[in-house]
């Protein structure tokens, strides 16, 4: 076992790379497909199949990469671009990659039930986009310029907004209507809040620009590299630090969905495919706060202390909280319930980052994993249940109306039980994966050495009673929310009345979520020893205390 | 000398700002802000020459120059294609290529080309003047909402909050930051507070400039101002993606140019 550790860590930076370019070749290949020569019925499948197995691939890989964690910071470069692989970006792509290849096997089942009418909407366009989605989400946690970080999620925007707009052949004006409406506010939204992190990431330049004058040679080429501006972090201006976290939080916050600027996230989510949305809420968010925490760590180094970022983000995490309480209690379509959720969890992460320490960083990252897995195991349920009842009043010659869904376990009793597993998991009922999370960052918020920033790391100066009370809120709210799903979860599950039996077909609609729920299941009472270790060296990298 | 006409060009950048928040019709938003493009341009072009005779026998120089120059280009290329981009994205499927470069052929190459190129470049020119003529009566000479009575206080209310931030920085950065900022947060109002897509779409183009005019001015040009230069390039992308694809489908499918009016009939709220 030594010797195959041993050998993957020395081909580390090659399977990094192969893991990256994998989707990417993928995608234009099926960029092919787009052409009429080949726009055929089996090169649609062929490459539904090779997205599938491409996706998988890509996962392999990246576990071969958790179980080969160098524990510390790899920088090599390839054409001009400086590449990062540590423990943390290293998690990320795990993240990534273990929701794209749910997402892409379930996207088989989701194209095999609608029809298309033109080259813009047909199978091949599709998984084109979704493994060029998968490309830009890969980049984002690989690259060390912070500029070339800025672009990799720009990309992510710019293909992820024909993906929310993808709907197949539809008759439906509203339906088209409501998809191009979501993915306008959606590209408005994230791309008015990017230019802010453009903004935060000039200013952070300007902080470096004493840097540039003492630089000779090589240095001045890697000036906005991560790992350059963490290493000189205390010949950083101060106050543009301060100035840039505050514009990076405006503008990916806004990308990571978090309140205030979260308005897309309900329509971007509300609307696009199944797949999509899992990507979207299991992935997509977490690039942008993955972009945040490498910020979030640059600015503790420069300020020597986590006070400054620490309160802020508390604030914003609770305020998140809270936002999304409301909506979640109210009636309102089950996408939208969950896009509420996202906001949610992605303020829960936050709180637990805010928290700061190793015991609540842990929790934190652990938490993005868990959600991702959670919600995408929703969002693919749901979407499952949605084409299938679709599908029957279509058949009724009735229009469709997800709000009238009712008695799911009847009609698809595997889906249904699973629905049932995933929002009890979601809502953060032991023992299930999310619980375990939350419970971890309540565990830091409580845990006195931490507080007083003993343990390791910038020490911590938020009053303890502010912790207190956003603990006290933050329970608050998840319980009331608890209260809202379960609520919408038992209105669309049971029925009292007898409903028609609905086809389920193993291997394309239950093989993914079976899958997620494993997953589910297994992390809510067990942790693997190398994701377990990966995590406590992704906290020392956000504390800036690794060990190189 | 130099630094003071820069200073100069910049303050009038604002007033072009505040000109389109408070314009009277859709027609002179888009004319004010085409102004405030050339502007932007002599800006930067000023830039280059402060910065070249800064750099006079350094090998940075030609490296400053061509950056520069490809920052120009941005803000020509919006000032250039804004207009006809709108009026196809609102009023039909016409071709890119002839709503682009008709207008252009027309005035520049027709005099060089041959009768049968020529008769083509005239009927191309006659199908976008009816364009035009349509996008006249149906939203060019359209008052676009918002109340003009506050916009100047809230117009030095934005001023003052860019320059609570920019007095954090040296001197010579100062004015321009203070600009850009400014910029910035008057796209954002236009985006936020109007409610139709033109306004949406201008307050966008018009935080584009704030970025370009933040790059040339705070960022040490040629290092690390390459990469954002790139930066600058993928966010145009960003931009022609709204106004080449988004724009058009979403009118398409929703009739409006009226934010109010799709929102109003939108199933996405709550």
């Amino acid at each position: 076992m030594d010797g195959l550790i041993d050998i993957l860590r020395r081909h580390l930076v090659g399977l990094a790379l192969i893991t990256l370019f994998i989707p990417l070749f993928c995608g234009l290949v099926g960029a092919a497909g787009l052409l009429k020569a080949w726009r055929t019925r089996w090169f649609n499948t062929g490459l539904g199949i090779s997205t599938v197995v491409a996706s998988g691939a890509c996962l392999v890989l990246s576990m071969c990469l958790v179980v080969a964690n160098p524990s510390k910071t790899l920088t090599p470069s390839i054409g001009g671009i400086g590449l990062l692989i540590d423990p943390l970006s290293l998690y990320f792509i795990l993240l990534v990659n273990v929701i794209a290849f749910a997402a892409s096997w379930n996207s088989i089942g989701f194209l095999e039930d609608i029809s298309f009418d033109s080259r813009q909407q047909s199978p091949a366009f599709f998984h084109s986009l979704v493994n060029l989605f998968h490309f830009t989400m890969l980049l984002v946690p690989l690259v060390n310029n912070l500029v070339v970080l800025w672009i990799a999620i720009e990309a992510t925007t710019l293909v992820s907004t024909l993906l929310v707009s993808f709907q197949g052949k539809t008759d439906s004006r509203k339906a088209k209507r409501d998809s191009w409406e979501a993915a306008w506010k959606y590209l408005i939204i994230t791309s008015t809040g990017i230019i802010f992190a453009l903004l935060g990431t000039m200013f952070l330049a300007y902080a470096a620009k004493g840097l540039i004058d003492h630089s000779v040679g090589a240095d001045a080429n890697r000036i906005m590299n991560w790992t350059f501006l963490l290493e000189r972090s205390g010949d950083l201006t101060k106050d543009f630090v301060k100035l840039s976290f505050l514009f990076i939080l405006v503008g990916y916050g806004a990308k990571a969905g978090l309140a205030p600027m979260h308005t897309w996230l309900p329509d971007g989510h509300g609307e696009a495919p199944a797949p999509i949305s899992a990507l979207l809420s299991g992935v997509l968010l977490k690039c942008a706060l993955y972009a945040i925490l490498r910020f979030y760590t640059i600015t503790n180094a420069a300020l020597d202390s986590t006070s400054f970022t620490s309160s802020i983000l508390l604030g914003m995490g609770l305020l998140s909280l809270l936002i999304a309480t409301p909506f979640i209690l109210k009636e309102n379509r089950f996408k939208r319930v969950l896009a509420y959720h996202s906001l949610e969890h992605m303020g829960i992460i936050t709180f637990g980052v805010g928290v700061g320490g190793p015991v609540a960083l842990f929790g934190a990252l652990l938490h993005t994993l868990n959600h991702a897995v959670t919600k995408s195991l929703m969002f693919l349920s749901f979407g499952n249940v949605m084409r299938r009842y679709e599908q029957a009043t279509r058949d009724r010659r009735l229009e469709f109306d997800q709000n009238k869904i009712r008695g799911v376990l009847q009609s698809m009793p595997v889906t249904g039980a699973i629905l049932i597993l995933g929002g009890l998991a979601l809502v953060g009922t032991p023992p299930f994966n999310v619980f375990m999370s939350e419970f971890i960052i309540l565990w830091g918020a409580f845990d006195d050495q931490q507080a007083a920033g003993a343990s390791s790391g910038p020490p911590s100066a938020v009053p303890r009673w502010v912790i207190v009370t956003a603990t006290a809120l933050f329970i608050l709210s998840t319980t009331l929310i608890f209260y809202g799903l379960v609520r919408h979860l038992s209105k669309l599950v049971l029925h009292e009345k007898p409903v028609e039996r609905l086809k389920e077909k193993v291997l394309t609609d239950l093989g993914p979520l079976v899958f997620l729920l494993a997953l589910v299941l297994i992390f809510g009472v067990y942790i693997f020893p190398p994701l377990s270790s990966l995590i406590s060296d992704s906290v020392k990298i956000v504390l800036n205390n690794l060990e190189q | 000398m130099t630094q003071v006409l820069l200073d100069l060009l910049e303050v009038l950048l604002l007033l072009t700002a505040f000109s389109i928040t408070t314009a009277p019709s859709v027609k002179r938003m888009i004319l004010t802000y085409r102004i405030q493009s050339t502007l932007l341009a002599l800006v930067v072009g000023l830039t280059a020459l402060t910065k070249s005779e800064q750099l006079k026998g350094n090998s940075d120089a030609t490296t400053v120059l061509i950056l520069i120059l490809l920052i120009i280009l941005l803000p020509i290329i919006l000032a250039w294609v804004i207009k006809p981009l709108l009026v196809r994205a609102t009023l039909s499927k016409e071709r890119l290529t002839i709503v682009l470069f008709a207008p252009t052929l027309q005035r520049i190459i027709r005099p060089f080309v041959t009768r049968s190129v020529k008769t083509s470049v005239d009927r191309s020119m006659l199908r976008y003047n009816e364009m035009e003529r349509s996008a006249e009566r149906e939203w060019l000479q359209q008052k676009p909402p918002g109340k003009r009575q506050y916009a100047f206080v809230l117009f030095l209310i934005l001023v003052f909050i860019a320059f609570l931030i920019a007095s954090a920085f040296k001197p010579d950065v100062r004015i321009g930051l203070l600009v850009s900022l400014t910029l910035h947060l008057i796209g954002l109002y236009n985006m936020f507070a109007k409610r139709d897509i033109i306004s949406q779409v201008i307050g966008l183009l018009i935080m584009d400039h704030g970025l370009y005019l933040a790059v040339v001015r705070i960022v040490e040009i040629p290092v690390p101002a390459a990469l954002f230069v790139v930066s600058l390039y993928f966010y145009t992308v960003i931009t022609m993606f709204i106004l080449v694809i988004l724009l058009p489908r979403l009118r398409q499918v929703t009739e409006s140019i009226d934010l109010f009016e799709i929102s109003e009939k939108s199933n996405l709220r709550g």
